[in-house]
C-alpha cells in the first residue's frame, strides 16, 4: 500500500522476538513433561534438570543467532543456498521439513488426543485438526509481523492464566512430596537432563528471527529472556504437579497437570472448577506452537523454489494430516516423539555445525584467493 | 544396514508402513480443500469487478488535489486550464452564455444597471442561495452611489473592474476571475457575479445564505461530563468550533473538492508538528483518489479510503464531539471532515479507541480507570455471554458447578429448542426490537422496547419456548452491549456475537477457543492507514499501556502513544518539561 | 475470452467453497447433549452383591473373560438428582426426595455404569461428589482395583471424595428426610475443624495417590443409626494389601488426630485424675514433626507435639487466691495434665497401629523417606514389621495462653 508501508516495518524488537521463541517451545509439553521426567527419574528433582536443561538450550539457541547474524536481513533459508550451494542446501533442508513435518503432526495429534478426551468425545478427530489447521494458516498469510502480534497478545494471557491455576493448586499442594531435595545423589537429575531439554524443542525458529530483526545482536538477550519464561513456566507446572500428585502418582496418569488441576474444587465461588481456563489457554498454546512451525515449514519451501507462500501453506496440510493420523493410539504418539529426537538433533547440532564448517572453508578460499 | 533396519522398526512402531485408510486419505484432501477454497472465496470477494475498478484506480493518477490556498495564489496565480471556457468583453454574449447554461433555472436573478451614461453592468445570482440583504446593502448602494458621481465614462473597464474591486465593494469575500466556467459554478452555490460591459473579467461576491442548524449537544453520543457542543451539518461553522478550540499556529487544515457531479468541501485537520507526515501525505493521497459522483455523507469517505472492506471493524472513527476530534489530534491523528455532515473521521483507528471515551479523562483517574474496565469487560460478555452458555449447556456441562448445572437443567425442562435455537431466537428478537425502536420517534420507541421486552421475555418462559435463564442471559448481552460508547464497535461485537454462537454450538468451547484464535488473528492482520489495529497491547510499549486498559494519573501521561510514531513526543506538560530531559536520551534512540 | 474463463474459474471456486462451508457447519454438533437429558449423578455407593443376587445371571454383561474376574459381584448404586425438584422450581412438590437411586448388578465397575443406560437417561458423573464403599466390600477387594475405573475414566473427576460405610453404602442414600445424602455428607464434612473425629477429606485423587506409593492412611467412615447419616469412625486402610485392615476408636482418631497435628480445633477432655474434677481443652492450634533417628540399623522416631489453646470449660471448684504462685500453679498443673492425656491418647494410638495394625498411617516412611533415602531403600520392603517394632517416644509440649471468656484474675474477687 504505496508509503503506508513504511509507516510500520515489521521489524522484530528483541521483546517480540523473546515472546514467539516462548510461544514455539511452549506446547505440549505443559502437560507431559513432569510425567516424562517423573518416568526418567523417579525423584522429585525434576525442576533441576529443567533449569539445566533451559541453559543448554540458550547455548543452543545462540549458536543458532551467532550463524543467523553473519546474515543480517536473511533467513536460513534465505542464505543457505548461497553458503552450501543449491543441492546440498535442499538436501538439508530436505531433512529439516521432515522434522517440521513430524512436530506440526504430533502436536495437532496430541491436540486432538486431549481435545477428544476432555471436551468433545464423539467429534472425529479429523475435525479437530482440520478446524485447527485452517485457522493457523489464515495466520501463516499475515507474516511474521502478524505472527508476532499474536505471540505477543497470547503469551502473556497463557502465563497469566498458568500461573493463577498453579495458585488455586496449592490446595492440594504438599511440599513433602518434593522432598528430599537431591536425596538420590545427580545420577537421577543426570537421567532427566535429556528428557527436559528434548521438551525444549521450537527453539528452531532462531532460524528465521535473527534475519527479521534490525539488529540481530539483539537476539542473544531475546534468546535468554525467552527461554527464561520457559523454564519458568515447566518449572513452576512441574512443582506444581508433583508437589500435588506426588511422583508415583504422576507417573501413572498421562495428563498429569490436567489431573491435578481436576483433583480440587472451590466451592461457593463463581468457578467451582478450572479445567476449562487450563483447557483453553494450552488450545492457544498448542495453536501457536503449531503455527510456527507451519511458517517455518513454509519458509523453508523457499529452499526448493517454492516463491508463492500461498501455495505451499495449504499443501503442506495433507501431509501433516496424514502423518498425524497414522499413529494408532496415544502410545504411539507419545513413541513417535521420542523417534524425532534424531531429527531434532541434526537440525540443531549438525546444522549448525556443518555451518560452522562450510563458512570456515568459504573465508578460507577466500583468503587464499 | 544397521540404521537401515533401525528405521523400519521405527517405522513399524510407529505404524508409518500401514497405508493410510480411505477416510485419512479423504480428509487429507480435505484439509487441503477446506482452506484452500475458504482461501479462493475470500480472494474472490476481494477482486471481484466493483473492487477491481476502486483498486485500479488507487494506482492511477489523483483525482482531486488539496485545493490551493489564498496564500500561494497571492504568490503564483492560478494556471488557466485549456478547456475552460473564458469571458468576452461584451456584456450581452457574457449573458447570452450564462443563459445558455443556467438560463431555464427559475431562480436565476439578474439585475442590470449602468454606471455613468455608457458602462452597463449586469448582477446575477441564484434567488435564494444569495443574501439579498448583503447585495442590496454593500454592493448596489455604493455601487450606485458611484454611477451617479458620473466619474467613469473614460475608463478601461478592466481598469475600472480592478478599481470596483479593490476600492469600492466594501465586503470581504470578493474574486477576480477571467473564467465564464468559475462564476457559473460560484453563482450556483450562492455567489452573485458582477458582469461589467467592455470587462472580461467577472467579480465573484461570496454572498451566501447561511444556512445553519443551532449547535447543539451531540445526539449519538451523549456525555456526562465536557462540552455540550457538536459538530453541524457545515463545514464552515466546524472549523470555527475547531479553531476556536486550538490556537495551536501548527494546527492545520487542508481542504479538498471531492465529487464528480456535487462538488463537496472535504477538510483535513491535523497538527503539523505532532502527526507523522507519512501519515498525513497517506490520507491525502487516499482521499484524492476518491472518485464519485457525490459524498452525501462522510461514511461514503471512510468506506472509500478504509484499508480492509471485508473487516468487521471500523477503520476510521466516527464522531460528532470537538473535543473527541482535538484529542485525537493531540495524540497526531488526523480528523477528515465533509461539508454536510456533522460526523468528524479520525484516522487511523486503534483497538483501545472503540473502547474509551474523552470522559475517561474528564474524570480523575480511578473512576476513568475502573469505567474503563467495565467497558473492556461489558464488550466481552456481549460477545461471549450466549456462545458461553450454549458451550457450557450443551457440551461441557462437567466444567460448571454443580448447583448451577442442577438449576440450569432444571430451568431447561421442557424447553423443545437445542440451545442454539433458543439463543437466536432470542438474540434476533432484541435485534430486531432494537432496529425497531431505532427508526421509531423517541416515545413511542420506548414503549416498543418495553412492551417488546416485557412480552417476548416474560411470556417466551411461560410459553416453555426459552428457559429463564437464557432470557438473562440474552438481556445482559443487550445491556452490555449498550455500554459500548462507539455504535460501530458495537454494531460489530453485535454480528461476531452470532458467529461465535455457531461456533460453540458446533464444537463447543474448542470452537469458541477457534473463533478468539481467528479473530485474534484477523485483528493482528489488520492495519488502519498502515497502524497495526491492536497496537497499543502489542508490540509491548509501557508508554502506551498506561492508557490502554487502565488511565493512569494525568501527570503520568506524560509521552504522546508512541505507536503513532508523533514527531513530538511529549505532551507540553508543566509535569512534563521536568521530566523531559530524563526521557530524551531514550527517545533519541527509539526514533 | 481469457478474463471471461477467469471469471468463471472464479465463481465455480466460490460456489465450491459455499458448499464446502456448508458441508462443515451442517453435520456439526457430535457432541452436543441436552443438559436436561443427563442423569446428573452426584454419588456412587459401592456394596457387594447380596447373597440372592450372586447366582443371578445379568441379562446384558457377563464377564468375557477378558477382565479379571471379580470373586464377588459388584452392587452399585447411583444416586441420581431430579433437577426439577432440587432445583426448587415451583412444580415440585415438598414432600418428594429430590433423588433417586438406582442399583445394577454385575462384574465390572464400567459395565455397570453403561448398563445404566438401559433404565433410564445415560449417567453423567462428572458431578458425582462422593464414592461409598462398603466395609464388606473394602475387606475383601483391593480397592486400587475398584477404583480404577473411577481414575481412567474422564467422566468421573478426580475431586470425588471417598468413603467407607459400615453398614450397606447404598443404605446412606436412603436415609430419612428430604435433602440430597450427599449434601448432607459434604456439609458434615466441612465440620472437621470442630471435631477431631472427621478426618480430613481423601480425594479420589488422594487415595489413588496412596494406594500407588503404598502408604497406610484412614478414611473416614460412615454409618447409618436409625436412618440418620452419622460420622462413624476412622477405617484403616493398609497400604500394601489396599484393604480395609481394621477401626479406629473414638480416643484413637483423638491421637491419630495429635500425632498428624495437620488439624485445628478440637477439644481434650481431662478425666478425673487424683480426684481433681475435669476441665475441657480447647485446641487453637496444634503441630507435630515427626523425627526420624536413624543409629546404625536402629530405627526409631521421635514424635514432637506442639499445642496452644485454652481452657475453655472448668469444673474444678473456684480457688480463691490472690497468689500470683498459685495461679502459676494451677497453670502448670493445667498444662501438665493436658500433656499427659495428649501423651496418653497418642500412645493408645500408637499401640493400636504398631502392635495390632501394623500399619504406618501417621507418616513415618514419609519422613525417613525426605531424611534418609539410603536407609528407607534398604527398609522398604520390610517396612511394615520394622515400624511395628521402631520405638515411638511422644514429646508433648502445650501452651495455654488463654481462659476463655471468663478470667481469671476476675473470679478471685
Amino acid at each position: 500500500m504505496g508509503p503506508a508501508a513504511n509507516l510500520n516495518p515489521d521489524d522484530l524488537s528483541p521483546t517480540q522476538v523473546a515472546v514467539i521463541l516462548a510461544n514455539a517451545i511452549l506446547g505440549t509439553g505443559i502437560l507431559t513433561l513432569p510425567r516424562l521426567l517423573a518416568v526418567a527419574m523417579d525423584t522429585p528433582d525434576g525442576w533441576v534438570p529443567i533449569m539445566i536443561g533451559g541453559l543448554i538450550v540458550i547455548a543452543f539457541a545462540s549458536w543458532l543467532v551467532k550463524i543467523g547474524s553473519r546474515y543480517p536481513g536473511q533467513t536460513f533459508f534465505d542464505y543457505s543456498p548461497t553458503l552450501f550451494g543449491v543441492w546440498l542446501s535442499r538436501l538439508i533442508v530436505g531433512v529439516m521439513i521432515v522434522y517440521f513435518v513430524c512436530i506440526a503432526a504430533y502436536e495437532v495429534r496430541v491436540l486432538a488426543e486431549v481435545v477428544d478426551m476432555f471436551l468433545l468425545e464423539q467429534t472425529p478427530k479429523s475435525v479437530i485438526i482440520i478446524t485447527m489447521m485452517c485457522v493457523s494458516a489464515y495466520l501463516v498469510f499475515g507474516g511474521i509481523g502478524a505472527i508476532s502480534r499474536m505471540c505477543g497478545l497470547l503469551l502473556p494471557l497463557t502465563v497469566l492464566v498458568l500461573f493463577f491455576c498453579f495458585a488455586l493448586s496449592m490446595k492440594s499442594f504438599d511440599a513433602n512430596n518434593l522432598r528430599p531435595v537431591l536425596g538420590e545423589g545427580v545420577y537421577p537429575v543426570l537421567k532427566g537432563i535429556w528428557p527436559s531439554a528434548m521438551n525444549f524443542l521450537g527453539f528452531e525458529i532462531m532460524y528465521i528471527l535473527p534475519g527479521r530483526m534490525k539488529h540481530p545482536k539483539k537476539a542473544y538477550r531475546a534468546v535468554w529472556y525467552g527461554i527464561i519464561i520457559v523454564v519458568a513456566v515447566y518449572s513452576f507446572s512441574y512443582i506444581a504437579v508433583i508437589g500435588g500428585l506426588s511422583t508415583e502418582a504422576t507417573k501413572t496418569v498421562t495428563w498429569p497437570l490436567i489431573s491435578l488441576i481436576r483433583s480440587f474444587e472451590y466451592t461457593g465461588i463463581l468457578f467451582e472448577r478450572f479445567d476449562s481456563f487450563l483447557m483453553a489457554i494450552w488450545i492457544m498454546q498448542i495453536y501457536t506452537a503449531f503455527m510456527l512451525f507451519h511458517y517455518l515449514l513454509v519458509s523453508s519451501l523457499k529452499v526448493f523454489g517454492v516463491r508463492r507462500p500461498y501455495g505451499g501453506a495449504f499443501a503442506v496440510l495433507p501431509v501433516i494430516y496424514i502423518l498425524a493420523m497414522l499413529p494408532r493410539s496415544t502410545f504411539a504418539i507419545l513413541s513417535l516423539f521420542r523417534y524425532v529426537e534424531y531429527l531434532f538433533l541434526f537440525t540443531i547440532g549438525v546444522v549448525p555445525a556443518l555451518c560452522m564448517v562450510m563458512n570456515w572453508i568459504r573465508r578460507r578460499s577466500q583468503h587464499e584467493a | 544396514m544397521r540404521i537401515l533396519h533401525n528405521m523400519v522398526m521405527i517405522m513399524r512402531d510407529l505404524s508409518l508402513l500401514k497405508i493410510p485408510t480411505w477416510d485419512i486419505w479423504l480428509a487429507a484432501g480435505f484439509s487441503f480443500l477446506a482452506p484452500y477454497l475458504v482461501y479462493r472465496l475470500f480472494h474472490w470477494l476481494g477482486t471481484n469487478e466493483q473492487f477491481m475498478k476502486r483498486w485500479k484506480s488507487l494506482k492511477s493518477k489523483p483525482k482531486a488535489s488539496a485545493q490551493p490556498t489564498l496564500c500561494s495564489q497571492l504568490r503564483q496565480p492560478p494556471e488557466k486550464t485549456e478547456d475552460e471556457a473564458m469571458l468576452h468583453r461584451s456584456l450581452n454574449q457574457n449573458v447570452d452564455a450564462i443563459c445558455k447554461q443556467i438560463g431555464d433555472n427559475t431562480d436565476l436573478y439578474l439585475r442590470p444597471f449602468q454606471f455613468g451614461q455608457h458602462m452597463k453592468a449586469m448582477l446575477l445570482y441564484m434567488d435564494c442561495a444569495t443574501d439579498k440583504q448583503l447585495l442590496d446593502e454593500f454592493v448596489l448602494k455604493p455601487l450606485m452611489r458611484l454611477s451617479s458621481d458620473g466619474v467613469t465614462d473614460r475608463m478601461d473597464p478592466n481598469r475600472f473592474v480592478r478599481r470596483l474591486r479593490l476600492e469600492w465593494i466594501p465586503m470581504s469575500e470578493l474574486e477576480d476571475t477571467a473564467s465564464l466556467t468559475r462564476s457559473i459554478s460560484a453563482m450556483l452555490v450562492g455567489s452573485a457575479v458582477l458582469l461589467v460591459d467592455g470587462s472580461d473579467h467577472a467579480i465573484l461576491i461570496g454572498a451566501k445564505t447561511k444556512l445553519l442548524r443551532a449547535i447543539d449537544e451531540p445526539s449519538t453520543e451523549a456525555l456526562v461530563r465536557g462540552p455540550r457542543l457538536g459538530f453541524i451539518e457545515s463545514l464552515r461553522a466546524n472549523t470555527v468550533i475547531l479553531r476556536d478550540r486550538t490556537n495551536d499556529p501548527n494546527f492545520k487544515v487542508i481542504g479538498f473538492e471531492l465529487g464528480q457531479r456535487n462538488r463537496k468541501k472535504v477538510s483535513l485537520f491535523y497538527v503539523q508538528d505532532i502527526a507523522q507526515p507519512e501519515l498525513v501525505e497517506e490520507v491525502k493521497r487516499r482521499i484524492s483518489q476518491i472518485d464519485v459522483d457525490d459524498l452525501p455523507e462522510s461514511g461514503y469517505i471512510e468506506q472509500l479510503i478504509e484499508d480492509n472492506y471485508m473487516s468487521p471493524f471500523p477503520q476510521l472513527q466516527t464522531t460528532e464531539r470537538p473535543d473527541r476530534v482535538i484529542a485525537g489530534l493531540l495524540e497526531g491523528r488526523v480528523a477528515i471532515m465533509l461539508d454536510g455532515s456533522p460526523f468528524a473521521l479520525i484516522a487511523p483507528v486503534t483497538f483501545n479507541m472503540l473502547l474509551q471515551t474523552p470522559e475517561d479523562y474528564y474524570t480523575r483517574w480511578i473512576p476513568g480507570s475502573l469505567l474503563r474496565v467495565l467497558r473492556y469487560v461489558s464488550a466481552f460478555v456481549s460477545l461471549f455471554g450466549p456462545a458461553l452458555y450454549i458451550a457450557f449447556i450443551s457440551f461441557h456441562q462437567g466444567l460448571i458447578p454443580t448447583k448451577l448445572a442442577i438449576s440450569m437443567s432444571g430451568t431447561r425442562e421442557g424447553v423443545p429448542f437445542p440451545p442454539l435455537v433458543e439463543a437466536l431466537m432470542m438474540e434476533i428478537a432484541i435485534e430486531i426490537l432494537r432496529e425497531a425502536g431505532l427508526r421509531l420517534p423517541k416515545p413511542v420507541g420506548q414503549a416498543v422496547g418495553l412492551v417488546g421486552g416485557l412480552v417476548i421475555g416474560t411470556a417466551a418462559v411461560e410459553a416453555h419456548l426459552v428457559s429463564p435463564l437464557m432470557v438473562i442471559v440474552v438481556a445482559l448481552t443487550a445491556i452490555t452491549s449498550f455500554a459500548i460508547p462507539q455504535y460501530e464497535a458495537g454494531v460489530a461485537i453485535r454480528m461476531l456475537r452470532f458467529i461465535v454462537m455457531f461456533c460453540a454450538a458446533t464444537l463447543g468451547l474448542y470452537g469458541i477457543i477457534l473463533f478468539i484464535l481467528m479473530l485474534l488473528t484477523h485483528v493482528v492482520k489488520l492495519k488502519s492507514f498502515g497502524l497495526p489495529y491492536v497496537s497499543p497491547a502489542v508490540p509491548f510499549r509501557s508508554n502506551d499501556w498506561q492508557d490502554f486498559l487502565l488511565r493512569l494519573p494525568l501527570f503520568k501521561l506524560v509521552l504522546r502513544p508512541r505507536m503513532l510514531k508523533p514527531q513530538d513526543q511529549q505532551r507540553e506538560t508543566d509535569i512534563a518539561k521536568k521530566g523531559g530531559d530524563r526521557d530524551g536520551s531514550g527517545r533519541q534512540s527509539q526514533s | 475470452m481469457k478474463p471471461n474463463c477467469k471469471l468463471k474459474l472464479r465463481r465455480h471456486l466460490a460456489r465450491w467453497s459455499c458448499l464446502l462451508l456448508a458441508s462443515l457447519v451442517l453435520p456439526g454438533c457430535w457432541d452436543a447433549r441436552m443438559i436436561n437429558q443427563l442423569s446428573i449423578t452426584s454419588g456412587v455407593a459401592l456394596d457387594q452383591a447380596p447373597p440372592e443376587l450372586m447366582t443371578e445371571e445379568g441379562a446384558v454383561g457377563r464377564n468375557n473373560g477378558n477382565l479379571p474376574q471379580n470373586p464377588d459381584r459388584l452392587q452399585v448404586t447411583f444416586e441420581i438428582i431430579i433437577p426439577k425438584i432440587a432445583s426448587g422450581m415451583p412444580s415440585g412438590s415438598s414432600t418428594v426426595k429430590p433423588f433417586t437411586n438406582i442399583t445394577v448388578t454385575g462384574d465390572t465397575m464400567h459395565e455397570l455404569t453403561r448398563r445404566i443406560a438401559l433404565e433410564t437417561n445415560p449417567i453423567f458423573a462428572e458431578h458425582a461428589k462422593v464414592i461409598l464403599i462398603s466395609r464388606q466390600l473394602a475387606e475383601k477387594v483391593d480397592l486400587i482395583r475398584l477404583l480404577n475405573m473411577f481414575y481412567r475414566d474422564e467422566g468421573y473427576r478426580e475431586s470425588c471424595v471417598i468413603f467407607l460405610t459400615e453398614s450397606d453404602a447404598k443404605s446412606v442414600f436412603s436415609v430419612k428426610g428430604n435433602d440430597i445424602p450427599t449434601d448432607t455428607i459434604m456439609s458434615i464434612a466441612d465440620n472437621q475443624f470442630r471435631s477431631t473425629r472427621v478426618l480430613p477429606l481423601l480425594t479420589l485423587q488422594k487415595t489413588m495417590e496412596k494406594l500407588t506409593n503404598g502408604t497406610s492412611f484412614v478414611l473416614q467412615s460412615l454409618n447409618v443409626y436409625n436412618g440418620k447419616l452419622m460420622f462413624h469412625s476412622g477405617a484403616v486402610i493398609d497400604g500394601a494389601t489396599k484393604r480395609f485392615t481394621g477401626y479406629m476408636g473414638a480416643l484413637e482418631m483423638q491421637g491419630l488426630a495429635w500425632l498428624h497435628g495437620k488439624k485445628t480445633g478440637g477439644l481434650v477432655r481431662i478425666p478425673e485424675f487424683e480426684g481433681k474434677p475435669s476441665f475441657v481443652y480447647e485446641v487453637k492450634k496444634m503441630t507435630s514433626r515427626i523425627i526420624p533417628v536413624v543409629n546404625g540399623d536402629q530405627i526409631s522416631f521421635r514424635v514432637q507435639i506442639r499445642s496452644r489453646g485454652r481452657i475453655s470449660e472448668d469444673w474444678r471448684p473456684l480457688q480463691i487466691t490472690e497468689n500470683k504462685l498459685d495461679i502459676e500453679r494451677l497453670l502448670q498443673d493445667s498444662r501438665r495434665d493436658v500433656e499427659r492425656e495428649i501423651r496418653l491418647m497418642t500412645q493408645k494410638t500408637l499401640d493400636l497401629i504398631q502392635r495390632k495394625y501394623q500399619t504406618d498411617i501417621i507418616g513415618c516412611s514419609n519422613e525417613l523417606r525426605i531424611h534418609h533415602p539410603q536407609v528407607w531403600a534398604k527398609v522398604k520392603p520390610q517396612w511394615k514389621r520394622i515400624f511395628a517394632e521402631a520405638p515411638i517416644t511422644v514429646d508433648v509440649s502445650v501452651d495455654i495462653e488463654d481462659f476463655g471468656l471468663e478470667n481469671m484474675q476476675l473470679q478471685k474477687r
